[in-house]
């Protein structure tokens, strides 16, 4: 510190230092809630509004995992499902077999007969009754068919036209083979609802930033009037020798806390509307046998969400108050 | 005196505003620690310019200016504040804050230099009874009288013991009892060896304090003891 700085800073100060710097931030923050509890009206508007900036990224952000949790993880290699006809003979599913089994892109190969399938679908409450009454097994042979592509083991995930194209000549000649009723390719929804997950995302977090950038301006917006308000408390504040530090640490308060507090009423929005949807959810999920769970904020999510948007406030405060700082001149 | 000992002195300083008009020009004097000067002048002679440049709320367009031996016109701006803290300054209209009780108006100086609150509450405590309103504390400046809320302003300004008191016509809207029992309490602040500048119009007050007159006539300075 140069000599003049020293000598401009007052007579050591007893009773300062650390003790005397936290109990400043702890009787500001004090002085913060019981302004904004002293102007309600205005503190639950402008969390209200931070709450709907929020939560509406933030029930996309769900919905989308939710999505991305009912999509199985794409797999490589690829899986083609062919059906044989109804009915075939063994020696006829047996040169199927063998057939499937010379394919140069072959990666493995499983066989589920008509018996294993009926039992399958049997045990499963609810058709158990239809299926009883049935004449004959309705079922076709199935071979389950891994392909491993050299572009797919690359690991794109979304599938070039090319690759489509190849996997489409694939089926056809699949389909071609004699015994064989039908063909399907197991993997290409997989990998466009992938594709479309990522798309989704990206829109999200653009979507994002625009919201986020509307808590600022509201945040800024409260914070600015507040500053009005007490604007002959600042002028006397640096008159009295307080630093910019000081002047702006009370609306840096109030704007964590207005963050924090829209960030809290839009998880508790959150959870209100997972709880709701959950049980509807949970009723379709069991028609088809799914033991699917709608997935709410976790807390390592709702802890992010109130840290984020606490931080939030605070910049759009320091935004708004370094604005306005240099206008509140002594005069 | 030897500007070693002086706690303000002015050398030549000299401000014009933007605008063009010369609000001082040459201005010349010291004043030391332990002091008291009268600033007198008609409204527009520069007596709020000078105290303006004592707060550093303007910079003197010549001249320098020595507070304590620096030289103030050079302050960088974020050593304002610090500097601000060894002054007091006592407003007429008292500038107090109206939604704080008299104990946080007066604890506010301190609390800006982020001393304990158990020491602020006994330096508010002995300033309150230095101005003779112990027991005032938790009341609220719209509540009081006039020199009341006169006195709440001047405990303000010396609570953290500042070495430099400006007073900005002090005694104003006072009645001569009230205005001559402010300048007891300024002259006690003298005598505790605080430098003390006070701006005013009034005759009275200047004739019984019997101390030094700073008179500003158009910007020029000249100076009297006690009043002719």
């Amino acid at each position: 510190m140069s000599k003049r700085a020293k000598a401009a800073r007052p007579r050591s100060t007893t009773g300062g230092g650390l003790r005397g710097y936290i109990s400043h931030h702890l009787s500001t923050l004090r002085q913060s809630l019981g302004r904004l509890w002293g102007d309600r009206l205005q503190s639950a508007l402008t969390a209200t509004v931070v709450a709907i900036a929020i939560s509406l990224p933030a029930a996309l952000y769900l919905t989308v995992e939710n999505i991305a949790q009912l999509a199985p993880p794409l797999k490589q290699p690829a899986r083609l499902s062919v059906y044989a006809e109804v009915g075939s003979s063994s020696a006829q599913l047996q040169e199927l077999r063998s057939q499937l089994e010379a394919r140069p892109e072959q990666a493995g190969l499983s066989y589920t007969s008509p018996q294993q399938a009926l039992q399958e679908l049997s045990s499963a409450a609810s058709f158990a009754g239809a299926l009883d009454g049935l004449p004959s097994n309705p079922l076709p042979p199935l071979f389950e068919l891994s392909i491993q592509l050299e572009d797919l083991a690359a690991g794109r995930v979304s599938p070039s036209a090319e690759l489509e194209e190849r996997l489409e000549v694939l089926r056809a000649e699949l389909a071609a083979l004699p015994g064989v009723a039908e063909v399907e390719l197991d993997t290409l929804w997989l990998q466009r609802l992938h594709a479309l997950l990522r798309l989704a995302r990206q829109l999200l977090a653009a979507g994002a930033l625009v919201l986020l950038l509307g808590v600022v301006v509201v945040i800024g917006n409260s914070v600015k009037m507040a500053i009005d308000h007490r604007r002959e408390e600042i002028v006397v504040i640096k008159w009295v020798g307080g630093t910019d530090a000081y002047v702006r640490r009370p609306f840096l308060y109030a704007g964590a806390l207005y963050g924090l507090l829209g960030a809290l009423l839009a998880l508790l929005a959150l959870l209100l509307l997972t709880a709701v949807i959950n049980h509807t959810a949970q009723e379709l999920a069991s028609l088809y046998q799914s033991q699917f769970q709608l997935r709410g904020p976790q807390w390592r999510e709702a802890l992010f969400l109130l840290g984020a948007s606490a931080l939030l406030g605070v910049l759009s405060a320091y935004l708004a108050v370094s604005g306005q700082l240099r206008a509140i001149t002594p005069q | 005196m030897t500007s070693a000992q002086a706690m303000i002195r002015f050398d030549a300083v000299s401000k014009r505003y933007v605008g063009g008009s010369e609000a001082l020009s040459g201005v010349d004097f010291s004043l030391a620690g332990g002091e008291m000067a009268f600033l007198t002048g008609h409204s527009g002679a520069g007596k709020s310019t000078l105290l303006k440049l004592l707060m550093v709320m303007e910079r003197p367009s010549l001249g320098s200016i020595l507070v304590n031996g620096h030289n103030i016109g050079r302050l960088p701006a974020r050593q304002i504040p610090y500097y601000r803290r060894q002054l007091g300054v006592v407003f007429q209209d008292h500038r107090l804050l109206t939604d704080r009780t008299v104990f946080d108006n007066i604890a506010l100086p301190l609390q800006v230099s982020g001393l304990r609150s158990s020491e602020i509450a006994k330096r508010v405590r002995a300033a309150l009874s230095a101005v003779g309103l112990a027991g005032f504390e938790s009341k609220r400046p719209l509540a009081l009288s006039g020199g009341e809320q006169q006195r709440v302003g001047i405990a303000r300004a010396v609570v953290h013991k500042p070495r430099i008191v400006l007073a900005d016509e002090p005694t104003g809207n006072l009645d001569p009892e009230l205005s001559a029992e402010i300048m007891t309490l300024f002259q006690r602040f003298q005598q505790s060896g605080v430098a003390v500048m006070v701006a005013t119009h009034d005759v009275e007050l200047i004739r019984r304090a019997n101390c030094r007159v700073l008179h500003l006539d158009h910007g020029r300075l000249s100076e009297q003891v006690g009043y002719e």
